[in-house]
């Protein structure tokens, strides 16, 4: 079912998305979509990232395109590393979060 | 395991921040392009991460920015460890002293070990008293062990006659001096004995150095004919003779015939191989043999050749490895008829061997005569040598141990009782 924007009209969906969808193109690389990798419940990597906005050990919060946010709440969370398009977080996830962005 | 030894090679350093925007920090390194790892937060305000020696003067200005302080922690990685050991100074002195002293420790001679063996050689004091006086004694150099070896050996025989063989072995810090006593022949039997023939043949030549002969040229003698008798015949003075039992001594030179008969089998049963073969490869290590593979085995009669091959001959000086290779191939046994031409070579082939065996060292060949017959079924063949040698063997005499002891050896002959020869036999 197609979207409907605040002023009631048919929100379009944008021509790249279009195009990967028709094409089935990698979406992580034309609509900096994030991609999650996930290793049972103690491991994850995060690749095309934009940042961290907040990390402890209970919560790390990474910032991803388009506004978009990754919540991850658990215990004992820890970074392993951190480059410019990828991290690696492991410890115990309880919950994992995708508030907001789009696509 | 790889990035671990990459981390280790390029060297990196564990940084603690603090701040209140440690968050920002992390984002503006990696927005640098710089690679952060074992981040962890022991403390609100506080960070811990690895970043390479190379990358943390990139990330001050991120300090900066973000209003936290960095502290490093640790380094780790080689080349912080070789600053490390390049700028202890005492600990390559201590190294390259004790290299030094091992050095020069080796040089020297530590221990002179002897070991005598066989034969009555003086005791172990007495040859080390000789090393000592030579100048093999510890503490003096290898070099002038190596250099004297020589001369330390012609020493040593002048000083030890009764040594039949003797070695100076250096092995590292060790002079092994090795001495062999001279094993003495046994003594020969004294007294008077006789000279009778070793073997059956005809006189030829006698030389009589000692004694009386009692044979003369062209005589036929067998073994043990009494060739020389050792006793000597001397006039007396008031007349008549006297019989002197001695050791009888000479040549006796005769024509001696060896024979060798042998019979040559004109058919024989050979082996032939058939087409089935199996090659195993094997490894011997000292005295274990490892083979590669054991399968399809060849049953009934096999023929096995074994061909080997040292292998690292540089390292392997004493053969301690070895490869092996076995072919045992199927064989079938055929009757074959061999040409009489091909008997008689191995025919005499052989009997030159069996002789070689009988002639003695000293005997001259003189006539040599061959015959051979072929029969059915085998070619006999004779072979013939005529040798001239001595056959003169010395016996104890007979006569002497039947003499009750303290009697006279000289006997008394009366003039009239013979002509001069001996009549004590």
């Amino acid at each position: 079912m197609a979207k409907t924007a605040k002023n009631g009209h048919r929100r379009r969906k944008p021509c790249k998305t279009l195009l990967v969808n028709f094409f089935g193109l990698p979406g992580e690389v034309l609509l900096d979509l994030p991609r999650l990798v996930m290793l049972g419940n103690n491991r994850m990597v995060v690749e095309n990232h934009r940042g961290l906005l907040e990390y402890t050990e209970e919560t790390v919060r990474i910032k991803t395109a388009q506004n978009g946010e990754i919540r991850v709440t658990g215990k004992g969370l820890n970074l392993l590393y951190m480059a410019r398009e990828e991290l690696g977080l492991a410890g115990r996830f309880l919950r994992i979060d995708l508030p907001g962005g789009e696509g | 395991m790889y990035r671990w030894l990459l981390d280790f090679y390029h060297g990196y350093l564990v940084v603690m921040a603090q701040g209140k925007r440690l968050e920002a920090l992390l984002n503006r390194a990696a927005a640098a392009g710089i690679y952060l790892w074992g981040i962890r937060r022991p403390a609100p305000g506080r960070l811990l991460f690895r970043v390479r020696g190379k990358d943390f003067p990139r990330l001050r200005p991120a300090f900066r920015r973000c209003g936290c302080r960095g502290k490093i922690l640790h380094r780790s990685g080689l080349p912080f460890l070789l600053r490390r050991l390049l700028q202890n100074k005492g600990r390559w002195l201590g190294l390259a002293f004790f290299i030094t002293a091992i050095q020069v420790l080796a040089s020297f001679v530590w221990v002179v070990g002897v070991a005598v063996e066989n034969g009555e050689l003086p005791g172990e004091p007495r040859i080390r008293e000789e090393l000592r006086e030579i100048g093999v004694r510890p503490g003096v150099s290898r070099g002038k062990i190596k250099k004297a070896h020589e001369r330390i050996l012609e020493e040593l025989t002048i000083a030890f006659p009764e040594a039949a063989w003797i070695d100076v072995e250096l092995r590292g810090v060790v002079v092994l001096v090795t001495m062999v006593g001279k094993t003495p022949p046994p003594a020969e039997e004294e007294g008077p004995g006789d000279i009778v023939a070793a073997k059956e043949g005809l006189v030829s030549e006698v030389i009589v150095l000692e004694g009386t002969p009692l044979v003369k040229a062209g005589d036929m003698v067998s073994r043990g004919d009494l060739l020389i008798l050792g006793e000597k015949i001397l006039p007396r003075r008031e007349g008549g003779f006297i019989s002197q039992p001695v050791r009888a001594d000479g040549i006796v030179k005769a024509r001696v015939w060896y024979e060798q008969k042998i019979e040559e089998p004109l058919v024989i049963w050979r082996p032939v191989r058939g087409p089935r073969e199996r090659v195993v490869f094997s490894l011997r290590w000292r005295d274990r043999v490892f083979p590669f593979y054991r399968r399809d085995r060849i049953s009934g009669m096999v023929l096995w050749e074994r061909h080997t091959k040292r292998i690292c001959r540089g390292r392997n000086q004493m053969n301690l490895v070895e490869l092996i290779k076995d072919i045992y191939s199927e064989v079938s046994w055929m009757k074959v008829r061999v040409s009489p031409e091909e008997a008689l070579a191995k025919a005499r082939r052989e009997a030159a061997r069996e002789l070689s065996f009988l002639l003695p060292e000293a005997a001259a060949v003189k006539n040599r005569r061959e015959e051979w017959e072929t029969g059915e079924d085998f070619l006999t063949y004779r072979l013939v040598v005529e040798t001239l040698e001595d056959i003169a063997q010395l016996a104890v005499s007979t006569r002497e141990r039947q003499e009750e002891p303290g009697e006279d050896r000289n006997r008394e002959t009366a003039p009239e009782a013979g002509n001069g020869q001996a009549s004590g036999i």
